[in-house]
């Protein structure tokens, strides 16, 4: 798709030092070489910056992110001097003299871990979904679709919030709805390459050798339905932190003592208009981890889809 | 049509039923922690949360073919006309936002396919990469940092007039733009390399009516279907915008009832939302209908 016109992707065997590379990196040559291998990698090295310096938050800042320090409120990045910035915070510090640096960094790694546990439930979710509606179809495969279609229209911000209206905030309610959130994209993939699938010779096969519906779904087509998850889920990674984020923005995710991107914007808004750095750098943050992992499915998707590379 | 019937009754029974067992006591939360049981019993009386969940689900259900939605806790008055006042705020800021969007995908995605890898072509695609890549509310507030704060040129709450809803409109548009970009620019990049514009094209018809008629029509049909899947993305995108810029509209009741665990409001904000999107729904069917013969001929 648009993929392709993004200047990221470098020109395949442009670099001549290559060419005398020992043999044993020939397989890693023959990656390179491949449509969106050098986009993917790109993705996958800024990814692995940010969550890497997420998980290692202890070992970067020495500050506490959820100690108060009236003495030091509101002080601007480091770059800022005249406004009183200074190296003991690098990032400046919010309305109660937190230090923002190490906010955004527990901050993201709250997000991160309560993003891939919402993906891994609704991959769960989506693939039993996607395998049972592709296995047995006729009626079931009818009205499980039908709720797919609803869901992907459905605003689902509105639902999320009945929910968390009925239910007291917490991580697990959270993390059932993120994995709700995301299931409806696996579930139609998989339904659709199961389908694909089962159109083939090597079913067929399968069938004649007496093979059981179930036994021929999880053995031989749910490996080639695979790449299609692994697309999906880069593709939903990114959604499913903005959704994180949107609901503890709105005070319906994450609370307080929790530091959390999201919340970290909401307390900033009420200083939009002294302190520009609380609400920007956590958006940046979550701009910069989005980001990454769009490019990385970007890269993704060309390496494993290769109906896209004629595009 | 039935399927759209079946699917309010769903959500009516299942928004009422969510509310009713897991959330708390609405007539502890509207008084003071020290309210005597009597005080409660009154409370509890007045909103009707005294009478067995089925008592309740019956009047809850009986009263809406009337439009009766119930009270609202917090306001003491009837919740449709509540949300109706708001309606037309809401309904404003959607509109104007996929106005926004529409037109910005429009004239950018057919350039993006009539010209792929110009600068407008990357525009397009760094445009929508950003509005994708993004959370909606953070856009907003950093349109308000840029535009209210630091340049003043518009008002950053409230709604006083076309200026307070030219930001919320740009950072609703952001978000649903990116959709909309890239499927007009794939369906027209597809209709320009069918055999009939070659054909036109030897004929010496002009490019601009090549383009923008015998193309743009044939790629009419997935923008529809866009537009469709847009309104999800356009209403939940409607909420958080206008928590962001403090815009009199239905999501920021929204999220004022669910702090207040102000129920009626909720419940009946749910069930307005599904028709709006079973209504919509119906009308891109027959939109369908309209623009495609074959469907036409199928049904």
């Amino acid at each position: 798709m648009a993929s392709t016109a993004l200047p990221l992707t470098g020109d395949p065997g442009a670099s001549p030092a290559m060419e005398d590379a020992p043999q044993e990196l020939s397989w890693w040559r023959d990656f390179l070489g491949r449509n969106g291998a050098r986009t993917f990698l790109i993705g996958l090295f800024l990814f692995t910056l940010i969550a890497g310096a997420a998980l290692a938050a202890p070992l970067i800042t020495e500050h506490d992110p959820s100690r108060n320090n009236i003495t030091a409120r509101l002080r601007p990045p480091f770059w800022n001097k005249d406004g009183g910035g200074s190296t003991e915070f690098v990032l400046g510090t919010d309305g109660l003299g937190r230090d923002m640096l190490s906010r955004m960094l527990f901050g993201m790694r709250v997000s991160l871990v309560l993003a891939v546990a919402g993906l891994l439930l609704s991959m769960a979710l989506g693939v039993t979904i996607g395998l049972i509606s592709g296995l047995v179809g006729g009626r079931i495969d009818m009205i499980l679709m039908r709720l797919v279609d609803l869901q992907l229209a459905f605003p689902y911000i509105v639902l999320a919030m009945a929910i968390v209206a009925a239910t007291k905030t917490s991580i697990g309610i959270l993390i059932i709805l993120l994995g709700l959130a995301g299931w409806v994209y696996f579930a139609r993939v998989v339904r659709g390459v199961v389908l694909q699938e089962m159109q083939k010779d090597y079913v067929k096969a399968a069938q004649v050798l007496g093979a059981s519906r179930w036994r021929i779904g999880l053995r031989y087509v749910l490996p080639n339905v695979m790449p299609a998850i692994a697309i999906i889920a880069t593709l939903q990674l990114p959604g499913l932190i903005i959704f994180e984020a949107t609901l503890s923005f709105l005070g319906l995710g994450i609370q307080p003592p929790t530091p959390s991107l999201g919340g970290m914007m909401l307390d900033g808004s009420q200083y939009i208009a002294s302190a520009w750095w609380v609400i920007t750098l956590p958006g940046l943050a979550i701009l910069l981890v989005t980001m990454s992992l769009n490019i990385m499915s970007d890269g993704l998707r060309q390496l494993l889809d290769p109906r896209l590379q004629t595009v | 049509m039935l399927q759209n019937l079946v699917l309010i009754v769903v959500i009516v029974l299942a928004v009422f039923i969510l509310m009713r067992l897991t959330a708390g006591d609405p007539a502890r939360m509207s008084t003071p922690v020290f309210a005597s049981d009597e005080i409660l019993q009154t409370y509890r009386e007045q909103f009707g949360t005294d009478k067995p969940l089925t008592a309740q689900l019956w009047d809850f259900v009986s009263g809406l073919p009337k439009g009766d939605f119930g009270t609202s806790f917090r306001y003491q008055e009837p919740v449709f006309s509540l949300i109706w006042q708001r309606v037309p705020e809401t309904l404003l800021l959607a509109f104007t936002a996929l106005v926004l969007a529409l037109v910005f995908a429009l004239i950018v995605g057919i350039a993006g396919a009539r010209w792929p890898g110009s600068w407008i072509d990357r525009f397009g695609i760094a445009a929508s990469t950003f509005g994708q890549s993004a959370p909606t509310f953070w856009i907003g507030l950093m349109l308000v940092l840029i535009f209210s704060v630091n340049l003043g040129w518009f008002p950053a709450v409230g709604f006083t007039g076309w200026k307070s809803l030219v930001l919320p409109a740009i950072a609703v548009a952001l978000a649903v733009m990116p959709a909309d970009l890239r499927v007009i620019r794939a369906s027209m990049m597809d209709a320009l390399n069918q055999d009939y514009i070659r054909t036109a094209r030897a004929f010496g018809v002009s490019e601009a009516r090549i383009t923008l008629f015998y193309a743009l029509r044939n790629a009419a049909l997935p923008l529809v279907t866009v537009v469709g899947i847009d309104l999800g993305y356009l209403l939940g995108g409607t909420i958080v915008t206008e928590v962001v810029f403090n815009y009199p509209g239905v999501g920021q009741l929204a999220i004022d009832s669910v702090n207040a665990r102000d129920y009626p409001v909720i419940q009946a904000i749910t069930i307005l939302t599904a028709m709006v999107f079973v209504f919509v729904n119906l009308v891109i069917d027959l939109l369908y209908m309209a623009l495609d013969p074959r469907i036409r001929i199928e049904a």
